[in-house]
């Protein structure tokens, strides 16, 4: 009776403790969380290479190069693509008013005295000048004609479009509408005069801008221009937003090096933590657990491991296809159609709907539309017929219109968050409830 | 060149083999690990592989009359004798035990191999320490390693081999006997 009472004392005391330690842990738990994602996602990673003699911690020394290598590639031949499509596409949609006046969204107003073309803008649909570049006049008439990329030669970009006429024997426009410069403008383009003084840039800058009137469709000075004053501003700001924002930086680098810290020691000592788990296990249950932990195992990993795959796999392939039609910004879109891929039965559906607003928006050819429809659907029938089979193994067997009301129910409920993960969190649940029943049955314990 | 090309594999062979074992000797275990190297199974193994299986080993403590598993259940985990005595029954309503198995053997493992249900009943006679190593890592560690699950494997066909060709004696005694 005694030893009883002594245990309930202790198992108390041990629900306080976990209680203590809970709140003390509790702003790390989603870096924890995180963490631990990730081992269950390079687990079998680790194992395979384990499985040619290698030690388990420089296996996942090994994999974890492997990841960094991917990452550095992926930094240098992906991101700049992605993030200049990102900025391209976002520049178009904010763009000066001749912009708006072209597709009708601004009333075109007269010039007082002067019927002239004068303000002349070039707009890049992409910064890596593989897209045609668009070039419209103060009167919003798109020139895109192969006449008027001959005349590329003489026009100027945004920052002096106010000096020129697109007949040159024309007179003088006197009253043209002079773009807005901030101080900051005037700032960066000052620092930039006196940053090109320096001989050996000097230099450079006459070679560029002699290689820039010899190849009259890239705009190379004025690209190096517009980059250089962007930098200059975006440096000014630097220190003001690391004082700002010192906190939020310092917990995004903290959560961000955590996770691979902590899911190193969870590789590294899978067995350790759950050997210690194992031990408040009564031996009645301890087949049980043992049962149902290799389960839950099994699952999340799979199917972790199989989110990863696929959304890359559809990305590679979205991007490809988009990029055979001539679809822009395929890369941007194949990324989002990728990872709008993990919500089921909706996903799919926002790959297609950002290639078709790419396709509205940049004024490509609408015909495009009926290739994106099947070149998409090409993309999901290879998904669902040979990818999603190998990569999960099997099918997860739930019925369509349960998944459909799980995604919708965990979109009220927590967002795009919950459309993405409420499947394969209620397909895991409900697995292992499954399992558990059946395993209590043949027990003997129910 | 085919010669001398045997000669160098060979002094490779040397070297490494002389490292592991220099490893191995710096290798410290501690007294569960040790206590593994009394099992016939793991008799082969040298010091670092003896680590590598510690870790998919739980050590589990059985009260004297307690049951450690039961006829027709799954079959999960294998147990190894540390410290106790552990009866064997082969049906349900049996009182007396069909076996005994001490400290150095091994209870429940030929269902790991078989993949049926428990053929029998082991109750703790004493007071007993197991280890027990559940078939899932058993069949990973045979798989991510396959060295040491060779030499594993090899040590169960040695003990099952043995037990087999005890039998098939006693079986011929007892024809002739009659």
């Amino acid at each position: 009776m005694q030893k009883k009472n002594n245990r309930l004392v202790f198992n108390i005391l041990l629900l306080l403790l976990l209680g203590v330690s809970a709140l003390f842990y509790w702003n790390i738990l989603s870096s924890v969380i995180a963490g631990i994602i990730f081992a269950f996602i390079l687990n079998p990673a680790v194992s395979y290479i384990e499985s040619y003699g290698v030690g388990r911690t420089l296996s996942i020394i090994a994999i974890y190069f492997i990841i960094s290598l991917s990452i550095v590639i992926t930094m240098i031949f992906v991101v700049p693509k992605v993030i200049s499509q990102g900025e391209s596409i976002f520049s178009y949609l904010n763009s000066s008013t001749a912009v708006k006046k072209a597709m009708g969204t601004v009333p075109l107003v007269e010039e007082k005295g002067s019927t002239e073309e004068k303000g002349i803008i070039n707009i890049y649909l992409n910064y890596d000048h593989k897209q045609e570049k668009i070039v419209i006049n103060n009167q919003g008439k798109i020139l895109t004609s192969p006449d008027s990329l001959d005349m590329e030669s003489v026009l100027i970009t945004h920052e002096a479009s106010s000096e020129v006429s697109l007949e040159p024997s024309s007179n003088p426009i006197p009253e043209a509408p002079i773009p807005q410069f901030t101080y900051a403008d005037s700032l960066s383009q000052e620092s930039l005069k006196k940053f090109m003084e320096i001989p050996v840039l000097s230099q450079i800058t006459e070679y560029i801008e002699y290689i820039d009137k010899k190849i009259t469709f890239i705009d190379i000075t004025d690209e190096i221009k517009k980059v250089s004053s962007n930098l200059k501003e975006q440096i000014i700001q630097v220190p003001k937003i690391v004082i700002t924002n010192v906190s939020r930086i310092a917990s995004t680098f903290a959560f961000v090096f955590m996770i691979p810290f902590i899911s190193f020691f969870i590789l590294k000592d899978k067995n350790l933590f759950s050997k210690m788990f194992n031990t408040f296990i009564p031996n009645r249950f301890f087949e049980l657990y043992i049962t149902i932990t290799h389960k839950i195992s099994e699952l999340v990993s799979s199917f972790l491991r199989a989110l990863v795959i696929e959304i890359i796999i559809v990305g590679v392939l979205t991007a490809i296809v988009l990029s055979i039609i001539g679809v822009n910004y395929s890369i941007l879109i194949g990324l989002l159609a990728g990872l709008a891929n993990m919500v089921p039965y909706f996903g799919p559906f926002f790959g297609v709907i950002f290639a078709i607003s790419s396709v509205i928006l940049t004024g490509q050819d609408l015909s495009m539309i009926l290739y994106i429809i099947f070149g998409m659907w090409g993309v999901q029938v290879l998904d669902n017929n040979i990818v999603y089979p190998i990569v999960i193994g099997k099918s997860t067997n739930i019925h369509p219109l349960y998944v459909f009301l799980t995604v919708v129910a965990g979109g009220f409920l927590f967002g795009v968050l919950g459309m993405i993960l409420s499947v394969p969190i209620v397909y895991i649940v409900s697995e292992i409830s499954k399992e558990l029943y059946s395993s209590l049955k043949k027990y003997d314990i129910i | 060149m085919g010669r001398k090309l045997e000669i160098t594999l060979e002094f490779f062979d040397m070297c490494w083999k002389w490292f592991k074992k220099k490893r191995d000797a710096l290798i410290n275990l501690t007294e569960n690990e040790k206590q593994l190297q009394y099992f016939s199974v793991f008799g082969s193994l040298g010091k670092s592989q003896i680590k590598t299986i510690n870790n998919i080993i739980f050590e589990r403590t059985f009260k004297s009359n307690e049951i450690i598993y039961q006829i027709g259940h799954p079959n999960i985990v294998m147990y190894f004798i540390l410290e106790g005595e552990v009866d064997l029954y082969d049906s349900e309503n049996s009182d007396t035990p069909d076996l005994t198995i001490e400290r150095g053997g091994l209870v429940g493992s030929i269902e790991i191999f078989t993949g049926s249900t428990r053929v029998s009943t082991a109750v703790a006679k004493t007071k007993c320490k197991m280890l027990a190593m559940s078939k899932y890592d058993f069949r990973n560690m045979i798989k991510n390693n396959p060295k040491i699950g060779s030499k594993i494997l090899y040590a169960f066909c040695e003990k099952y081999s043995k037990s087999l060709n005890a039998k098939i004696v006693q079986d011929k005694e007892n024809a002739e006997k009659k």
